[in-house]
């Protein structure tokens, strides 16, 4: 892609603030900067603004104040035409899913590489391959309606990882599944940043943090508590 | 279920499930209004077209002379040949023919009946005079020798008469082609409308869209495809009637004898004119809901 620096760090936020509409700031003072290949957890309470940061990461949302920088490029330089570009090289898993209800499971998950331009059949078997492994071979061509809260986060998952992006957000995903589904995930996780992809896992889930030994970003109301990675 | 749905026109994915709008169930109809309207005016403007051809083409350059009945059958004969060979002189005039009695009573007679010269009615005999083109002829002074030659004889300028009409004709015939003009602007702007809605309606999957990285023009895409089925679907229809309508009119107007020759009818390539309607009604909303939605997205992040 161009413009992008392969040895920049992949997120550099430096005292970045941020406000919905006229509100209160709710994040204020973020700097942290995440290399490439980084692992990290998100965490703070409910409210703390896990959830914006993340949407300041993939590019939903524009801060109020300070630098934000992804894959090494100045974000107030990126012109509107060039956003796809980028946001195709970063993978979300939205904290309420935002599945498309009238397609599939399959094609939920084929969407990021279609919307890239992929067509054909191995696209196909390639999604449901990773369908397979979520566990939801069942299910892959369920709509979103008639799957269960675990499920729909499971296609929500594959979707974000479907196109192996170079920077994966995550947003609570395994807030509705159970402990032996959550490790399984995570070992997912881990084995796309073993491929070089940044992680960054937003959640409240203490117990799941402390099995690893990944840094984490602490958010208490709108700050980070102490200085990222 | 819409008419779309039902006819299989969706049986392909969209990310977007337009065809759940409900404008996708009014909008066929609309346009079908539209294309309607649309198409009889068109027949119309190629109507009128074709009178304009035809008597342009049938008529121009010819005058015809009247000259009364004299006081006896000799005298109507020396009158006629006196102004036969006062046109003979005149450069202009190409060919000079004098129809016979029976001639001229034939062509009295729709307006006269069918008696008149039975009942010995004193017909007048007419000359038809062909001009040569681009000829200048000078009317007063043809007119006054003609009634010197032949009292009472009157010489009628068709051009004159039929140019007044042509521009009447003219008239009309722009005016159908504003209708068109004016029924293809309306149908736009009900597309825009309905895409504008579609868009608010969709928001929530075209963000999603765009955050996975989904340019404007792949989200616009899927509208323009779905106006575009709209669009033709919609056109057929309303075309469709219009030509069932118009083949029963031409059928009517066949039938009337003394309107044959106005050539009131449409010229056989005319039809595929007016057969290009559901395809123009297609791409219109195709490029105004591609227009809209554009305009739409790039307000978006
Ligand atoms: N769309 C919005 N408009 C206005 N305020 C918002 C919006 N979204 C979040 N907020 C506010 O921003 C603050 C941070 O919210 P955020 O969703 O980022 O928290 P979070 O850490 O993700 O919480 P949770 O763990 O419950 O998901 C909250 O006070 C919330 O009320
Ligand atoms: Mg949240």
């Amino acid at each position: 892609m161009q413009g992008i620096d392969p040895h920049a760090p992949v997120v550099r936020f430096h005292n970045v603030g941020m406000r919905y509409g006229g509100g209160p700031e709710v994040l204020r003072d973020i700097s942290f900067t995440l290399a490439r290949g980084a692992f990290c957890f998100l965490t703070g309470e409910s409210g703390a603004g896990k959830s914006s940061l993340l949407r300041l990461m993939y590019l939903a949302l524009k801060p109020t104040r300070g630098v934000t920088a992804l894959f090494g490029r100045d974000l107030v330089t990126v012109a509107r035409r060039e956003l796809p570009e980028l946001r195709r090289n970063i993978g979300v898993v939205f904290q309420d899913f935002r599945l498309i209800d009238h397609l599939t499971a399959l094609e939920n998950v084929a969407l990021p590489l279609r919307v890239g331009g992929a067509r054909g059949d191995d696209v196909k078997k390639h999604v449901a391959d990773l369908l397979r492994w979520v566990g939801l071979a069942n299910h892959i061509d369920s709509y979103p309606a008639t799957l269960s809260g675990g499920e729909q986060q499971r296609v929500a998952i594959a979707r974000a990882v479907i196109n192996r992006p170079s920077l994966l957000l995550a947003d609570e995903p395994t807030g509705n599944v159970d402990d032996a589904m959550a490790m399984r995930l995570m070992y997912l996780f881990e084995e796309l940043n073993r491929m070089g992809t940044t992680v960054v896992i937003a959640t409240h889930n203490e117990q799941l943090v402390g099995k690893f030994d990944y840094p984490r970003l602490l958010l208490a109301n709108g700050v980070l508590a102490q200085d990222g990675p | 279920m819409t008419v779309a749905m039902r006819l299989g026109l969706f049986r392909r994915p969209t990310d977007i499930p337009l065809d759940r709008d409900p404008a996708a169930r009014t909008l066929p109809w609309i346009i079908a209004v539209m294309a309607f309207l649309a198409t009889i005016a068109l027949a119309g403007a190629l109507l009128l077209n074709n009178v304009i051809v035809r008597w342009s083409n049938s008529l121009s350059g010819t005058l015809t002379i009247q000259v009364p009945a004299a006081s006896g059958a000799e005298e109507t004969e020396a009158r006629i040949k006196r102004v036969v060979s006062l046109l003979r002189e005149d450069k202009s005039v190409l060919r000079v023919r004098v129809l016979s009695a029976a001639e001229s009573s034939a062509l009295v007679e729709p307006w006269l009946g069918r008696g008149a010269a039975a009942i010995g009615l004193p017909l007048p005999r007419l000359i038809d005079v062909g001009l040569a083109e681009d000829a200048r002829v000078d009317l007063a002074e043809l007119r006054r020798k003609v009634d010197a030659a032949a009292p009472g004889a009157s010489v009628e300028e068709h051009q004159k008469w039929l140019d007044e009409m042509i521009g009447v004709i003219r008239w009309g015939w722009r005016l159908a082609l504003v209708v068109v003009v004016l029924i293809f602007f309306a149908a736009a702007m009900t597309i825009v409308f309905a895409m504008r809605t579609s868009l608010r309606i969709h928001r929530a999957v075209t963000d999603v869209l765009h955050l996975i990285g989904a340019r404007d023009q792949y989200i616009a895409e899927q509208f323009q495809r779905h106006a575009f089925r709209l669009g033709l679907l919609g056109g057929a229809i309303g075309t469709g009637f219009a030509a069932l309508v118009l083949i029963g009119l031409e059928r009517i107007l066949a039938k009337v004898e003394t309107l044959q020759a106005m050539h009131l009818e449409l010229p056989v390539w005319s039809w595929a004119v007016l057969a290009l309607v559901p395809p123009a009604a297609a791409a219109l909303a195709a490029v105004a809901a591609r227009y809209t939605v554009l305009r739409g997205l790039a307000r978006m992040m």
